[in-house]
């Protein structure tokens, strides 16, 4: 995922085939000016787009009011991570079922957030925490690098020594046990 | 900016969402209002065709629209349209239900109508 600098915003998709649901999510994140939105009614036109390499996309589970044949969301969720391991799917959906909500994180969906008067306030939750989630693993990721360059370094200079006392020049040095 | 709550609508979350913004309060209602009856007319002729799985699909799109325009009446009603739809019982019910729902509508866009009109 992108660092959230001015100049390197975070991409977001959003698919939702309710126009007045994506405009009111783009509202309500745009407040954050870190982000860079585009829109799809269904998920087939997201994933002609997917080579766009979007960091987050927000994908509705039903997708079929407009277009009787277009897949739902779990199809689309995927294929996204067929194709795009990395990216983060949030799902979001009228359905409050339980089940629902578990089928979709099984197949890779970062959350699940039911749509309705508190949705954009869990979304914007939801990313957050995702960006953190992000950081944390950089920063991880970081000190495992550190720690392997640590360990071969202190690896090489036990074989020095090791090298240095088999050819007999070190014995004699001061310090020397 | 006072918006007065009608019998049917409640704009407080709306009110919330845009900050009091009357051009955002204005374009949601407006967006509400010119899909509406679009809707109204899509589950009126999957109901006569018997295509419960598009009543389903209808339904399932157009609820949120009603929660943000705090129509929580109709969201009921929607809900059992739709959960009628979507196990395909007691389906005899639904065109009567999505009566209903056209007439409550046509009431709740009256009623913003006139919030709107307090707002210009």
């Amino acid at each position: 995922m992108a660092d959230q600098t001015p100049g390197n915003k975070m991409k977001v998709f959003i698919v939702d085939d309710d126009e007045m649901q994506t405009n009111m999510l783009q509202d309500h994140l745009s407040k954050f000016s870190m982000f860079d939105f585009a829109s799809f009614p269904t998920g087939e036109a997201c994933l002609d787009k997917l080579n766009d390499n979007p960091d987050v996309i927000i994908l509705d589970y039903y997708l079929d009011s407009r277009d009787k044949e277009a897949l739902d969301g779990i199809d689309i969720l995927k294929e996204i991570k067929k194709q795009k391991p990395k990216t983060e799917v949030i799902m979001l959906s009228g359905q409050d079922k339980i089940d629902v909500a578990i089928n979709t994180m099984k197949w890779g969906a970062f959350d699940y957030v039911v749509k309705g008067d508190t949705a954009f306030h869990r979304l914007e939750n939801v990313i957050y925490n995702l960006i953190r989630k992000r950081k944390l693993t950089k920063s991880l990721s970081l000190y495992k690098t550190l720690f392997v360059l640590s360990a071969a370094a202190f690896t090489i200079m036990i074989i020095v020594v090791i090298f240095l006392y088999w050819k007999g020049m070190i014995q004699d040095s001061p310090g020397w046990l | 900016m006072k918006i007065d709550n009608g019998t049917l609508i409640d704009l407080t979350f709306l009110k919330r969402f845009a900050a009091g913004n009357p051009e955002k309060i204005s374009k949601y209602i407006n967006m509400f209002i010119g899909a509406s009856d679009d809707h109204i007319k899509n589950l009126e002729e999957s109901a006569s065709k018997k295509d419960w799985n598009s009543v389903r699909a209808t339904c399932h799109a157009i609820k949120p629209q009603y929660t943000y325009m705090g129509i929580k009446k109709l969201e009921l009603l929607i809900n059992q349209i739709e959960d009628a739809a979507n196990t395909a019982s007691n389906v005899e019910e639904i065109p009567v239900q999505i009566k209903q729902l056209k007439d409550q509508t046509t009431l709740a866009v009256h009623e913003l109508q006139m919030a709107l009109n307090s707002l210009s």
